[in-house]
């Protein structure tokens, strides 16, 4: 198979019964990297975010069908990333009997104690900031700030206007500059 | 770098502080073919998965159906022996004399 295959030659390969399974794995090759930095922002732990990628492409292998083009691969993919993002962080909450409130904390913690964390001090202050915003602010922080994604592509992956997104991502940035500043 | 001694977000390095384990994507990828490899699990129809369950749940309502009119009514019948029994004692348990006294005593204050 063509590595350089087009979207829309994509598309129709993973249409297609006899090519699918091949198109797919092109499909993994290409967004996995870009997946996983969006999910691990979120879970913060490696393991976790292993399995919510995992997750995440078994969910858009199982609704292949169902995809018809509409929205651009890559779109789609992040979408399912994000909601299976958001699925473990109230599993996790449930399951460890935490509060929303107690969340960042725990985050925080876990985060520290992971192998593969490897941040100085500055850096574990700005993902401590990071955590105190609300769920949906931290993610349009992240994909603004460290992904740099534009608003109107922000936009087509979270369905939220671009004003909304500015004014959201306004308040996050003063928030986290106040917390960082806040010795 | 701060300006008026305060931090600001734009002058941070933007470098993510997460490492991950050595060539973990090209592993991710063939872990996902892998998994994908493996034949999807056939569905089974809601009766026939559960055939054996709803046959035996049926057989039950059926026993149920019958057995339940014959439970009341030998639930009736305890009730009257119970009564009978009650009645046993109580005789076994009054002197005669007494009993005739107070008989008298009760029609007397009527």
């Amino acid at each position: 198979m063509n590595a350089s295959l087009t979207e829309q030659e994509l598309i129709v390969l993973l249409q297609n019964d006899k090519h699918r399974h091949k198109a797919f794995s092109q499909l993994v090759e290409r967004n996995s990297q870009s997946l996983y930095w969006a999910i691990r922002k979120m879970v913060l732990c490696h393991d976790d975010a292993n399995d919510v990628l995992q997750n995440t492409f078994i969910k858009a292998w199982n609704a292949l069908e169902s995809f018809r083009g509409e929205a651009k691969i890559y779109t789609w993919l992040y979408r399912i990333a994000i909601n299976e993002s958001y699925t473990f962080l109230k599993k996790q909450r449930s399951e460890n009997k935490i509060s929303m409130d107690d969340e960042a904390s725990f985050l925080a913690q876990k985060m520290e104690a992971d192998t593969y964390f490897d941040g100085d001090e500055i850096q574990l202050k700005l993902q401590k900031a990071i955590l105190t915003l609300p769920e949906k602010q931290r993610l349009v922080f992240n994909m603004k700030y460290f992904d740099e994604l534009k608003y109107e592509e922000m936009e087509e992956i979270l369905g939220t206007s671009v004003g909304a997104l500015k004014a959201s991502y306004h308040i996050a940035v003063k928030k986290i500059e106040a917390y960082i500043n806040n010795d | 770098m701060k300006t008026n001694n305060k931090i600001q977000l734009d002058q941070l390095d933007k470098s993510m502080p997460f490492k991950m384990p050595e060539n973990y994507f090209e592993q991710f990828a063939a872990n996902m073919s892998g998994q994908l490899n493996r034949p999807a699990s056939k569905r089974v129809p809601f009766f026939t998965h559960y055939r054996n369950y709803i046959y035996a749940a049926a057989v039950f309502l059926l026993l149920a159906a019958i057995a339940f009119p014959i439970y009341q009514k030998m639930q009736g019948n305890s009730d009257i022996m119970l009564a009978e029994d009650y009645k046993a004692y109580i005789a076994s348990e009054i002197d005669e004399d007494e009993l005739i006294e107070y008989v008298a005593v009760a029609n007397y204050e009527e």
